[in-house]
């Protein structure tokens, strides 16, 4: 512990210092795409034509953005169902992943058993998706309303896993016992002590809620036909799809999408850019409790 | 396993449920019968799908819609317009899970129309159109009925359009009047050659003078009718045959002038997965292209460009048995009310005002008269279907755009009548009894036909393996059932 | 499909504990309907908390499971999919002879294998190298940018990868290859290099989020263990080999055979989003997901049959490994089985 440790100061090992280049080459694999993808955005079109995609490009320009901008009510109304949808998603889903989770980790409930394995077969067996859709569509008539974007996400398994492993190890049996001698519902036990409580644990399942809302594009490739409804992710989607899609398989018959001269390249960029912007800025500062979830989560198991 | 028997329950009661609510079972509703010659009490919302990009303004669109028909058969419609690829699988979806709408656009290059038909997607129309559309019935011949008949049913109302194909160039007038250049010399793709190695090196801003889309490769003049995925009727050899394309020398010819031009760099590089191509286009880097021709196809094409485009024919007009399924609109079997959307398809092959307003919107916004029927589009107008006209209903009633041949119309029905039938013609190919094969072969295809086409692989170094796939996917069974039915065909047809 | 992405490594961590005992009826002899009475009013907040769960689960896991019947059925759009005629096992037959069948199981199996090993070596790996530097600061930046990846979709991470492979503008063709003399290579029709890419995006969207776990693993090993091996000498190295890694194995275990079990469901965004869906490349980058996909929005009831066939055999292979798997957890360590 002593003289020997303080001998070779880790910090300036070789070993140390290879670690480091090692991790910054790592590092830098990781945002380069990003870094790339934000030169092809800047990019006058001309020189995309002639020198390809650059990370610093010979000539800059802000067409594709521009370009975006003249089409800024659509982006907008898709940030706007993206938002929505996470919001209101995210705290529904929360909720009640948090009220099943607690109702199964509470280890004086007879039933919990039960419930938990209700829940958990549901992860090991699935029906397919041609009836997920048909449950959906016919049954719940959900289609072309932003609700179907937020409902089949609300349950997940694992979320509640987490979650009830977080439960269990942060609230004593003791409290609730003590609480409950005092007098208070199950409803007062929830909110006013286990809540609060379990902040951190609820902080992540939110986080990983939100990043799945903000992230889908499957939903919406699915049971989304009306523009006006398009997420931001599948707007994305769609802008591959229009170039790629719309003007295909038409045999002998085709139409021209209108607009001015499309900067192609560039305005594609710019867009992904536009979409993943506010989670790459945002994430660093949840980090932190994305790591702590997860990590009571491994401590647990 | 108590859990087991829980699940057990559980699931039990999940059937039931997904059961009686109702899920999957297709019956159509009770059809009302109406008095075509008078207007309904109910009001009906007429949810209709059709393919393309979606457009800002179609809601002020329906609104003026609703306005005009609404005293003529009491009915709304709702436009959902999708692009292509969506379209497909939205609406494939939708009815094979029994969802409700009422008609969408169908073809038999989009969504399938023989087979969709085949297994009850959409609603057999024969006592409707007797009924309810008489006059969109005598508008064409009953030979283009035939056509569109599945197991000897009508499933869907073609457009009223041009009913026979030719295939040729579209060009730039520009650099052909530059360089004096006749494009109809140029009968094969071959041949072009050289015209394109000297457009490249003048004109440094056409880099890929020629290109390709998916439907538009050499192939395109090797003059056959596709059957079957890799199986074709040539329309002036193999007469009587079912014949693989894989087999045919002008087939493998086309995809090798494909890969000369690849190589040369006449054509873009990464062309098997850059689709789009409508764009590439309308960017103007490309000198010509194949193109499927008809009277005022290339004006057509070239109205939102700022170019001008000219056409060259180069096969015979050709009349197919599939003409009239180019175009169609069905009716869902899930439509509450059949009746009335007959009734409304009616008026859009009949009612030359509502037929514009659908094709150009609202008068004075997207679109201005500029002469009796000739009519400008606005610059980026929120709504127009200019130049996509031809999947709404009878083109005969349509305004002409701008730049387009006073005569194109009456030259369009001059087309129809100069058309060649080929020996084929009449030939109907009932897929089911080998659907299973023609979903693999099918699947093979997308793995390797685009590229096989295009150049953008070496033919001779695939063609093996890509023989080899179809076979174990079952073409062969496909094609003897299809030389079976054309025997049978063709026996009857001697008679 | 239908699922967040969220669940990756979660799935892997947790590992929820369950016991018997509690589930045996009491043997509390009392008249039934009193009983009942008792149990509803003791436990009725819970139910009320229980009820929106409950709900949501069924509507959407449990109602569509009557979707496996469809796997045997001639469907007709007609009759509707409950009165359609029986069809035995004609759909798996089919399914079975094309080569499609093949393929896709190959490309299922072989890839998440692959992501398995090479991801137990890399996630450790990782973990321990952002442990071992010593400056914590710098340490935790590069968990920052490893992490990034994590947090973009697929659509996003295929036009990353698009940016890269264009065949005419693409990264590689225009300056990286030409800086090697290599001609340039048309990355979306020649599907040799893609187990490469294909592997490669999948680590490098995923290795950060996957070595937390070992991370957290590392930090609780015990660090008298580590005084004592300084004490007796050892070296940095050796520490790893002897404490380290040793400590690492128990949980290494049971979340590699808790992931066999999953080796049937390939990420569907990965596999169809990345390669753009192109045709030419379905020989290596074609998985189960993506051909039920792919057959559902094809038309035709034939091929409508095929997706159920083939998402049928997904469900069921992947269920039957998961129990199987649980089993051998049990045998090793029965804290861990799942139930």
């Amino acid at each position: 512990m002593t003289k020997y440790k303080k001998l070779r100061n880790p910090k300036f090992t070789a070993s140390n210092i290879i670690l480091n280049i090692v991790f910054i080459l790592i590092a830098f694999v990781c945002v380069f795409p990003v870094l790339l993808t934000i030169g092809i955005s800047v990019a006058d079109e001309s020189s995309i034509i002639a020198h390809g995609y650059q990370l610093i490009p010979e000539q800059f320009s802000f067409s594709s953005y521009e370009y975006i901008w003249q089409a800024k009510d659509t982006v907008l109304r898709a940030y706007g169902v993206t938002i929505f949808v996470t919001v209101v998603g995210t705290v529904m889903s929360t909720l009640v992943l948090a009220f099943y989770a607690y109702a199964i980790s509470r280890k004086d409930f007879r039933y919990r058993k039960a419930f938990t394995f209700y829940m958990f077969f549901t992860m090991l067996f699935g029906g397919g998706v041609v009836a997920w859709y048909m449950v959906i569509t016919t049954i719940l008539h959900l289609k072309n309303t932003i609700w179907v974007m937020i409902l089949p996400h609300v349950m997940n398994g694992w979320n509640i896993i987490v979650l009830r492993s977080f439960f269990t190890s942060a609230i004593p049996d003791e409290m609730i016992e003590a609480a409950k001698l005092d007098g208070a519902g199950e409803f007062k036990i929830f909110f006013s002590l286990v809540m609060p409580l379990s902040l951190p644990g609820l902080a992540t399942i939110a986080l990983f809620q939100t990043l799945g809302y903000w992230n889908d594009w499957t939903l919406p490739l699915y049971f989304i036909t009306k523009p006006e409804l398009w997420n931001l992710q599948f707007l994305l989607q769609n802008m591959i799809a229009n170039i790629q899609k719309l003007t295909e398989n038409a045999g002998g018959m085709y139409s021209v999408a209108q607009g001015a001269d499309v900067p192609v390249e560039g305005a594609r960029m710019a867009l992904c850019l536009i979409a993943a912007g506010p989670i790459i800025i945002v994430y660093p500062f949840f980090q932190k409790y994305f790591i702590q979830g997860l990590t009571v989560g491994s401590i647990k198991g | 396993m108590r859990k087991l028997k829980w699940i057990g329950v559980l699931l039990c009661l999940a059937m039931l449920i997904a059961a009686f609510a109702g899920c999957g079972s297709n019956k159509t509703a009770q059809v009302t019968e109406e008095d075509p010659n008078t207007v309904p009490e109910d009001t009906y919302e007429i949810n209709w799908y059709t393919m393309g990009a979606a457009m800002g303004d179609v809601a002020e669109v329906e609104a003026a819609i609703n306005d005009y028909i609404k005293d003529k058969i009491n009915a709304t419609v709702k436009i959902t317009r999708m692009e292509s690829g969506q379209y497909q699988q939205q609406l494939n979806t939708m009815m094979a899970t029994g969802e409700y709408f009422d008609c969408c656009f169908v073809s038999n290059w989009c969504l399938d129309y023989a087979s969709n038909a085949r297994n009850g997607g959409f609603l057999a129309l024969d006592e409707y159109i007797d009924k309810y559309m008489p006059e969109t019935k005598a508008l064409m011949e009953e030979d283009i009925w035939d056509n569109v008949r599945v197991e000897g049913k009508i499933y869907g109302i073609p457009a009223y359009k041009e009913f026979a194909e030719q295939r040729g160039w579209a060009y730039r007038t520009d650099i052909a009047e530059k360089y004096n250049i006749d494009m109809s010399q140029y009968k094969t793709v071959e041949s072009l050659e050289p015209v394109l190695k000297m457009i490249k090196e003048n004109e440094p801003d056409f880099a890929y003078p020629i290109d390709w889309g998916s439907d538009r490769t050499p192939k395109e003049l090797c003059e056959y009718n596709d059957l079957a995925t890799g199986l074709a009727l040539f329309n002036k050899k193999y007469e009587g045959k079912v014949a693989k394309l894989l087999d045919d020398p002008d087939y493998i010819n086309a995809a090798r002038t494909a890969r000369k031009f690849y190589n040369e760099g006449l054509i873009k590089p990464d062309i098997a997965t850059s689709s789009d191509f409508n764009q590439r286009l309308k960017d103007g880097k490309t000198f010509a292209y194949l193109e499927f021709l008809k009277p005022g196809k290339a004006k057509e094409v070239c109205q939102k460009f700022n170019f001008e485009l000219d056409q060259a024919p180069i096969t015979e007009i050709t009349q197919l048995a599939s003409a009239g399924q180019g175009s169609m609109i069905g009716i869902s079997r899930s439509s509450k009310n059949p009746v009335r959307v007959a009734r409304f398809l009616e008026l859009v092959n009949t009612d030359k005002y509502l037929n514009n307003l659908i094709n150009f919107g609202i008068e004075g916004k997207h679109y201005t008269k500029i002469g009796e029927d000739m009519i400008k589009v606005t610059p980026n107008a929120g709504y127009t279907l200019s130049g996509e006209t031809w999947m709404t209903g009878n083109v005969f009633l349509n305004y002409l755009v701008e730049g387009e041949d006073a005569n194109k119309l009456k030259d369009l029905k001059e087309f129809n009548k100069d058309a060649v039938k080929p020996w084929h013609y009449g030939f109907v190919f009932d897929a089911t009894p080998v659907e299973q094969e023609i979903a693999a072969c099918k699947n093979v295809n997308e793995e390797y036909g685009k590229q096989f086409i295009m150049g953008a692989v070496d033919p001779d170094a695939v063609i093996d393996d890509y023989k080899a796939k179809l076979a174990a996917a079952g073409i062969d069974k496909v094609q003897e059932e299809a030389q079976r039915q054309l025997d049978e065909f063709m026996a009857s047809k001697n008679k | 499909m239908g699922k967040g992405e969220t669940s990756a490594v979660q799935e892997k961590v947790i590992v929820p504990e369950v016991t018997e005992m509690e589930y045996r009826p009491k043997k509390v002899k009392m008249p039934v309907g009193k009983r009942i009475q008792r149990e509803a009013k003791k436990n009725l907040p819970l139910f009320i908390m229980l009820l929106p769960g409950f709900i949501f689960t069924f509507i959407f896991s449990y109602l569509p499971m009557f979707g496996i019947i469809i796997a045997f059925k001639k469907i007709n759009f007609v009759e509707g999919i409950f009165a359609s005629p029986w069809n035995g096992l004609e759909n798996f037959r089919f399914l079975f002879t094309s080569s499609d069948a093949w393929t896709i199981t190959r490309n299922t199996l072989g890839y998440n294998i692959l992501f398995l090993a090479l991801g137990l070596v890399l996630n450790v790996a990782l973990a321990i190298g952002l442990t071992e530097i010593a400056n914590k600061v710098a340490s935790k930046v590069y968990q920052t940018m490893i992490l990034m990846p994590h947090f973009l979709s697929f659509v996003i991470v295929s036009y990353l990868v698009f940016a890269f492979l264009s065949t005419e503008n693409g990264f590689l063709n225009k300056t990286i290859l030409p800086m090697f003399g290599l001609d340039p290579v048309n990355w979306y029709t020649n599907p040799k290099p893609w187990p490469y890419i294909l592997t490669f995006v999948n680590f490098w969207k995923s290795v950060g989020y996957g070595s937390i776990v070992y991370m957290a693993a590392i930090a609780g090993i015990d660090t008298g263990l580590y005084e004592a091996a300084e004490i007796d000498g050892a070296s940095r190295a050796k520490q790893l080999w002897y404490i380290t890694i040793p400590s690492l194995v128990p949980l290494m275990v049971v979340l590699t055979i808790m992931n066999v079990g999953k080796i049937f469901n390939a990420d569907f965004g990965l596999f169809y989003q990345v390669p753009l869906n192109s045709g030419a490349l379905y020989s290596t980058t074609d998985v189960i997901s993506s051909y039920v996909y792919r057959m559902l929005a094809g038309a035709g009831t034939s091929s409508m049959g095929m997706a159920a066939a083939a998402s049928f055999y997904q469900s069921v292979c992947g269920f039957i490994l998961v129990v199987t798997t649980n089993y051998i957890v049990t045998k090793i360590d029965p804290e861990k089985a799942m139930f």
